[in-house]
């Protein structure tokens, strides 16, 4: 991908996402007389993100005959990356059902290992860290702020 | 595997609610609050809560989940497993006028296991700029309401009011209109009390609709005149005629506080709820002094009361709001 | 009078429960996620059963920690411990990358200190005349004071104008979702009932701050244990010499002003105020480029004008029982509790607890410049923790803070949707701070804007009418055309010269 394609990619989301703002408030109605109603601003806004987005996108076109297409290189971590954000998902997934302590705990030991290497790789600390850090702010929350965090199927 | 940890699942929680209803709260509660931390309603629910507390010995968290009017909350609560540890604490003041308009697609008075009703405010005071106080250059000279009333019939859609959309605000504001025969100019100036009364005395608008609290020490100061009061008969401490006095018996409004759980909530535990309520509202001198600070008071129904009076008042505002 | 109040203040106990106070709410303004309004909402039915003056004193030290406490984590983390110091991490991010993370602390402390000392100056001798500064705003005025505030996008958006831009915009949009300002409408929840009350900006600064940045990391996973060398922690005093603070006066007063004013104001937060105090010290700087590369000029307008807020906030507070914001409100609960009724006759009635948090506001500065310094030992030691162990770790405070602010699993997911966004933002190299400030604004905006319309009865000539609605669009339009020229002269002179055109790293805004 050159900077040229990303930025008409970037120009063609936003488009859409101007578009789709007016879209989506095209039904609300104004209930108040003396008012301007609750789609007039909105769709004020989603104009202006669909003028910004053209202004974008035909800058990116013309630009780009003129300036060296950099290619963007790569050299990212796809694993590590993707990976984080799988956790993550996962993490957030669990959140509820599976409860603060467990979820927590599995997140924290698998996303220190994905983030470390094999110099700094410290299973048993990482372990260690994984299953007090939870616990201990579970207990902050639950018996200093009186704020319990989720409990899940296990029941802590 | 599935299957058998959604019957483990159905089991626990099935055990919970049918074993554990009598020994209820054996866990943290929550109470969910539609209204802002350091608000009066906030001030009751926490204080009745702290009472509850002590006499259960169970914690029980005060949640603010501001916004939405209410709604927000209140849609909260129902869509939380009714075992007992999830309650709402609301006024019938916004929420009863939401349910009359139609504004909420969900009823306040059915769609809840009502609780019991554990205080009273009545102090809903419209008020106007004085002509002899520090921002007398807004006043237009009103004395009484008689005043007001007069110079509306004469300046048909010049008096400014402060209107709230879908509020008890609302709802006085166009009672007196249709009582009185006049033509308000209402405008919104803001959602909050606090947001109000700084349009009021920055000259923003001419009339506005207050708790007695908050406009208490400028009506002492002389800087704004109390019109008139919406309770239905006068309240200790607050020495001014009510609408109903003045001969516009449509413009009243109460605010109950209430206690509501999730639909479905096991009788025992409401009962439970309702009875420790009962006995510090009807007992605790300490809470009372409380609501007395915001001239509110002490005020028990329980839930087979709320069931009856709720929709009636519902009912009454909505014929209230039709009659053209 | 004032013998009693600081006979009350001074008192032992008095002491401690600020000391407490200043330390607690230091402590949850630094942890991302946690603020300094859950604080003083955690601890106000404390407050109930202690004596008045106590009560308060508690309730004052808490909101002083937290605001302050919000540097702490800007500096180190890059993350926004509370709203009130994004500005606090565009320069603050930049010093301790630079190995200069202990001179930023000390800095950040020092003006937090400087900013609160005025608020609380102004809040003690002039704050009858302030109040009615607060009268003089009606709508037209707010939302004259958004447009003014929206154009920081364009100072902010570096060298691509259009890029901020977008990201300015999208914030604004992301302001619209829930329920609509006065008509209640319902926009954009689709069908979600947890939307309705739209947003919450803790949710969206740690998803777009601090969870970005995990996700970045573990793209950039090879790497992350050598960035972890340069930064050091080293700092004697305050990490200011005489001469700089010299310098700095004009910086500290200007800033300090902007935050009295904002916090007078209902209903604009310590966001705004450092963001706008940033702004101007950056057009009025002889060195604008400096400015996102890590130098003091900018922590100090961004500390000294978010703890100016303070005192600010609680002038129409006291004086008129209006509460300027969230903290306001519940010292309003506080006090009202008590039995004492901010407004008009505070002074008469219950003047020797109005001094009283005088000197209570006063105490919790001070400690806030002694133990916030004390405890930057410890505070350091984040740093010591190597990056692959760190993260896990904040990315699970992140998502109790996230879940606390309201109790609901939903807000936690959120904080991953906008970390996706911060993601996507990164690769289209669109900056994420006009993100925001769009944000923050969009409410402000649109509400006032229809408040305005509704009183002028439609008539658009309303924002032009009225004096101070007029200066401040006059100053928008001026400054904003300034921005965008002396943008597009600087690369092309940088074009010229043949010179890659200074951009502020995108990481840093």
């Amino acid at each position: 991908m050159t900077n040229k394609t990303r930025d008409i990619l970037c120009s063609i989301i936003v488009l859409a996402f101007g578009a789709a703002m007016i879209y989506f408030v095209k039904d609300v109605r104004k209930v108040i007389r003396t008012d301007v109603g609750s789609a007039f601003v909105p769709t004020l806004i989603g104009c202006c993100i669909v003028v910004t987005g053209a202004s974008k996108l035909l800058y990116s076109i013309f630009t780009g005959l003129k300036e060296e297409n950099k290619k963007i290189v790569f050299d990212q971590d796809f694993f590590g990356g993707i990976g984080t954000i799988v956790l993550m998902v996962l993490y957030m997934l669990a959140f509820q059902p599976v409860g603060f302590v467990v979820a927590s705990a599995v997140y924290l030991f698998l996303q220190m290992l994905l983030l470390s290497d094999k110099t700094n790789r410290k299973i048993i600390l990482f372990a260690a860290v994984a299953v007090l850090l939870p616990l201990a702010v579970d207990a902050l929350f639950v018996f200093v702020i009186k704020m319990p965090l989720p409990v899940g199927i296990f029941g802590f | 595997m599935k299957k058998v940890l959604a019957f483990t699942l159905v089991l626990v929680m099935a055990l919970s609610g049918v074993s554990f209803a009598a020994e209820w709260p054996t866990g943290t509660v929550n109470v969910v609050l539609p209204y802002g931390a350091g608000g009066d309603t906030d001030t009751y629910c926490r204080q009745l809560f702290q009472r509850v507390s002590k006499i259960t010995g169970q914690t029980f968290v005060i949640i603010n989940q501001q916004g939405g009017s209410g709604i927000v909350a209140a849609m909260d609560v129902m869509n939380k497993p009714n075992d007992g540890y999830t309650l709402l604490f609301n006024h019938t003041g916004a929420a009863l006028v939401q349910e009359a308009t139609g504004m909420v697609d969900f009823s306040y008075t059915k769609d809840f296991e009502n609780c019991c009703t554990v205080a009273i405010d009545e102090t809903y005071s419209l008020v106007a700029i004085s002509p002899e106080g520090e921002f007398k250059q807004y006043s237009k000279g009103w004395k009484s309401l008689a005043d007001m009333i007069a110079y509306a019939k004469e300046n048909p859609g010049k008096v400014r009011y402060s209107t709230v959309f879908g509020s008890t605000t609302e709802y006085v504001g166009t009672m007196l209109e249709r009582q009185a025969g006049v033509e308000f100019d209402n405008i919104n100036v803001g959602t909050s009390g606090g947001e109000r009364m700084a349009a009021m005395l920055g000259g923003q608008v001419d009339i506005l609709a207050a708790n007695y609290m908050q406009v208490k020490d400028y009506i002492e100061k002389g800087d704004l005149i109390c019109l008139a009061v919406m309770s239905k008969q006068r309240v200790p401490g607050i020495d001014y005629p009510t609408f109903t006095e003045l001969g516009y018996d449509k413009v009243v409004t109460a605010k109950k506080y209430e206690v509501k759980f999730p639909k479905g909530t096991d009788k025992a535990i409401v009962d439970k709820l309702a009875g420790i309520c009962k006995q510090i509202v009807l007992e605790d001198k300490s809470y009372a002094d409380v609501l007395k600070v915001y001239f509110a008071q002490p005020l028990y129904r329980d839930a087979e009361q709320m069931n009856k009076e709720d929709p009636e008042e519902v009912k009454e505002l909505t014929e209230g709001l039709a009659a053209e | 009078m004032i013998t009693a109040a600081l006979a009350n203040v001074l008192n032992p106990v008095c002491l401690f429960l600020i000391w407490v106070g200043t330390v607690i709410g230091i402590i949850f303004g630094s942890v991302p996620g946690l603020s300094a309004t859950m604080a003083v909402v955690l601890f106000l039915p404390m407050t109930f059963s202690l004596e008045a003056t106590r009560g308060i004193a508690l309730l004052v030290g808490l909101y002083m920690g937290g605001i302050s406490g919000g540097l702490i984590s800007a500096i180190l983390l890059k993350i926004p411990g509370t709203p009130s110091s994004i500005s606090t991490v565009f320069d603050g991010g930049p010093m301790a990358d630079k190995g200069e993370a202990g001179r930023a602390l000390g800095v950040g402390i020092l003006y937090s200190f400087i900013g609160s000392i005025l608020g609380i100056l102004a809040l003690m001798f002039i704050s009858p005349m302030l109040a009615k500064v607060c009268l003089l705003f009606g709508p037209a005025e707010y939302f004259s004071v958004a447009v003014f505030s929206l154009t920081i996008i364009a100072a902010l958006s570096g060298k691509d104008l259009l890029n901020g831009l977008i990201a300015g915009l999208t914030g604004l949009a992301l302001s619209m979702i829930g329920m609509a300002p006065i008509d209640t409408k319902v926009r954009y929840t689709f069908g979600n009932y947890q939307l309705l009350n739209g947003l919450d900006i803790t949710v969206l600064l740690i998803g777009v701050f601090a969870v970005t940045d995990i996700i970045l990391a573990g793209f950039g996973r090879r790497t992350l244990s050598q960035r972890l060398e340069q930064k050091k922690y080293q700092l004697k005093g305050y990490g200011i010499s005489l001469l700089e603070f010299t310098k700095q006066i004009p910086n500290a007063i200007i800033s300090s002003v902007i935050g009295i004013v904002i916090g007078i104001l209902p209903g604009i937060g310590g966001s705004t105020a450092g963001l706008l105090a940033y702004t101007a010290e950056k057009s009025r700087s002889k060195y604008p480029e400096k400015f996102g590369t890590g130098i003091i000029d900018g922590i100090i307008a961004s500390e000294s004008s978010n703890n100016a807020v303070i005192g600010g906030s609680l002038v129409p507070l006291l004086c008129m029982g209006i509460p300027g914001n969230t903290v306001a409100a519940v010292f309003l609960g506080g006090l009202l509790v008590h039995g004492i009724n901010p407004g008009p006759l505070i002074f008469d009635k219950s003047g020797v607890y109005v001094y009283g948090i005088y000197f209570a506001l006063i105490v919790a500065s001070v400690f806030m410049l002694i133990f916030e310094r004390l405890g930057l030992r410890v505070f350091a030691k984040l740093l010591d923790i190597p990056k692959h162990i760190l993260l896990p770790i904040i990315m699970v405070m992140c998502c109790v803070g996230a879940y606390s602010s309201n109790s609901r699993v939903f807000d936690v997911q959120c904080v991953l949707f906008f970390a996706l966004l911060g993601f996507l933002f990164k690769c289209f190299k669109i900056p994420s701070t006009p993100l925001i400030i769009g944000f923050i604004l969009g409410t402000m905006f649109e509400e006032n804007l229809r408040m305005a319309l509704q009183a002028s009865h439609g008539n658009w000539m309303i924002f032009v009418e009225r004096p101070i609605s007029l200066a401040f669009l006059v100053v928008a339009v001026v400054f904003c055309t300034y921005t965008v020229i002396s943008n597009l002269r600087g690369r092309k002179k940088a074009e010229d010269e043949g010179k890659e055109f200074h951009e502020p790293e995108e990481g840093e805004l």
